[in-house]
């Protein structure tokens, strides 16, 4: 009679609480604001950042900050959810991440950036070890993303190519995961990424002028927009765009996009775009008095809200203009 | 003693009075116990709010244990001189308890609904706290009236008066 609203009401209550603590605009306009990297860092500690405080004036590295964070959204979901393969819609984002930086750097002879994600669930040796070719201990949906993207990079052989079979790997995975679940929301939510992604490649590509097989490669299926019809429109003029994916609820963003392009604004606005629809999505679990929804909300905000905060003290670091910083989350709150 | 059908079925009726409405009542009561502790978890000092809030789905319990104590004054179950009722009195003792046992079983899970939703505003804007008590207040009336027609039906309602 009670259901998931009754399996989720100590998940509800806690996450309830927890949001207060979100970063909200105000919090997001100081950090953009703060005169210095120091400053952004004191709100962060005021918003409940453990990592964020400043210990004898040595300034926490952003990745301790952010991984931080991810743990203790990892161990929030673990002890509240009854639902244990809620936890991939975290740690498959880490490790499919771990999987793109260690590939790259084994392709490429390049050093492995510093930000390999901390609490994924698949050790980086296994990860490596498969890299080398002893991909046995690692799980399956891996395993089969190592390989597509080891393929298409023997034909295509640059750094994006493995960006884009293992970005397209893990949603069909995770799309995959979220129907086996059975929570509505939760499959809105990634198929509104997959959406988003889709979008993000097929404007981007156009503003470069990249041959129609390459978008068609780099779409993922399982969203709200079929990757036929987008391939059916790329040649086609911004206005016609639009038009061609009414109906899909994905329309008002496609033509604030190709409008936004066609007037040559960069393309951090697709970003932009992208994510305040994804914000649409998440909040309306804000409406929800119980069940999974609030939990799931939650950990999709406060995923977006790390890349935020990576966003701002890496602009901060760089001295990047602060009127950049907040043109590009300008619509981006929680 | 002879037990009589109609026995039967009054003793099913004082059982339904009081089980259904504490079932109820403790899934109610449960629910907003379970959305507390997890504000409680993050903030200690939401516990006496939320309290208030986990008390109100529990009425219900207490409206059919006191049908019930009502119905078992009336069978005499307290002076050990049992009515020995027919199958017809039995019968209206279960009518007569039904509106308590149904509204007071489901207007609990639904009051627990609405006071666990109350917790989230408490642990966002506990200034508010008078709001979600009153939705949940709100449920109470339907509860409040399902017992007062199950206390008048077997108050007035049953010419019981057993067979020899």
């Amino acid at each position: 009679m009670l259901g998931l609203e009754s399996k989720y009401a100590y998940a509800t209550g806690r996450v309830r609480v927890l949001e207060t603590r979100l970063l909200d605009r105000g919090r997001i306009d100081r950090m953009i604001d703060a005169s210095d990297l120091e400053s952004s860092l004191k709100v962060l500690a005021e918003a409940g950042y453990a990592r964020a405080e400043l210990s004898e004036k040595v300034h926490p590295s952003i990745d301790d900050i952010i991984a931080g964070e991810e743990g203790r959204l990892a161990t929030l979901v673990r002890e509240t959810t009854p639902e244990p393969r809620l936890i991939d819609f975290i740690t498959a984002r880490w490790d499919h991440h771990n999987l793109k930086t260690m590939l790259k750097a084994k392709l490429h002879r390049v050093p492995p950036e510093k930000a390999v994600a901390r609490h994924g669930m698949v050790d980086l040796a296994v990860i490596e070890r498969a890299i080398e070719g002893e991909a046995r201990d690692l799980p399956h949906h891996l395993a089969e993303a190592l390989r597509a993207a080891k393929a298409a990079h023997d034909v295509r052989a640059v750094p994006e190519t493995i960006d884009i079979v293992v970005d397209r790997e893990m949603y069909t995975y995770l799309l995959a995961r979220a129907r086996e679940i059975s929570i509505p929301y939760l499959e809105g939510l990634v198929r509104t990424e997959i959406d988003m992604l889709n979008l993000s490649a097929f404007f981007r590509s156009r503003r470069m002028g990249r041959d129609k097989g390459l978008v068609a490669e780099a779409l993922v299926p399982g969203g709200r927009i079929s990757p036929t019809k987008l391939v059916a429109l790329y040649e086609q003029p911004p206005e016609a765009v639009a038009g061609g994916l009414a109906g899909t609820g994905c329309e008002v963003v496609a033509r604030q996009a190709a409008s936004a392009l066609a007037e040559g604004k960069p393309l951090a606005e697709l970003e932009r775009l992208s994510e305040a629809a994804m914000w649409e999505r998440i909040r309306k679990a804000r409406y929800v008095p119980l069940g999974p929804e609030p939990l799931i909300g939650y950990m999709f905000a406060k995923l977006h809200e790390l890349k935020l905060v990576r966003l701002i003290l890496v602009g901060k670091t760089s001295g990047m203009a602060r009127e950049s910083m907040r043109e590009r989350l300008r619509d981006v709150h929680v | 003693m002879d037990v009589t059908v109609g026995m039967i079925l009054g003793f099913l009726g004082i059982a339904l009075a009081v089980a259904l409405p504490g079932v109820g009542s403790a899934m109610g009561v449960g629910l907003v116990g379970s959305a507390g502790s997890g504000v409680v978890t993050e903030d200690p000092d939401k516990f006496g709010q939320i309290l208030l809030l986990q008390v109100i789905p529990g009425t219900q319990g207490i409206y059919g244990l006191l049908t019930g104590f009502v119905l078992m004054m009336k069978l005499g179950v307290f002076s050990g001189n049992v009515l020995r009722l027919t199958t017809f009195e039995g019968l209206l003792v279960i009518m007569a308890v039904l509106p308590i046992a149904i509204v007071g079983w489901l207007s609990a899970i639904h009051q627990g609904k609405v006071a666990a939703a109350g917790v989230g505003v408490v642990a966002k804007r506990p200034e508010e706290l008078g709001k979600p008590v009153t939705f949940a207040a709100m449920v109470e009336t339907y509860a409040v009236l399902a017992f007062l027609a199950s206390l008048l039906l077997i108050m007035f309602g049953l010419p019981l008066k057993g067979v020899a």
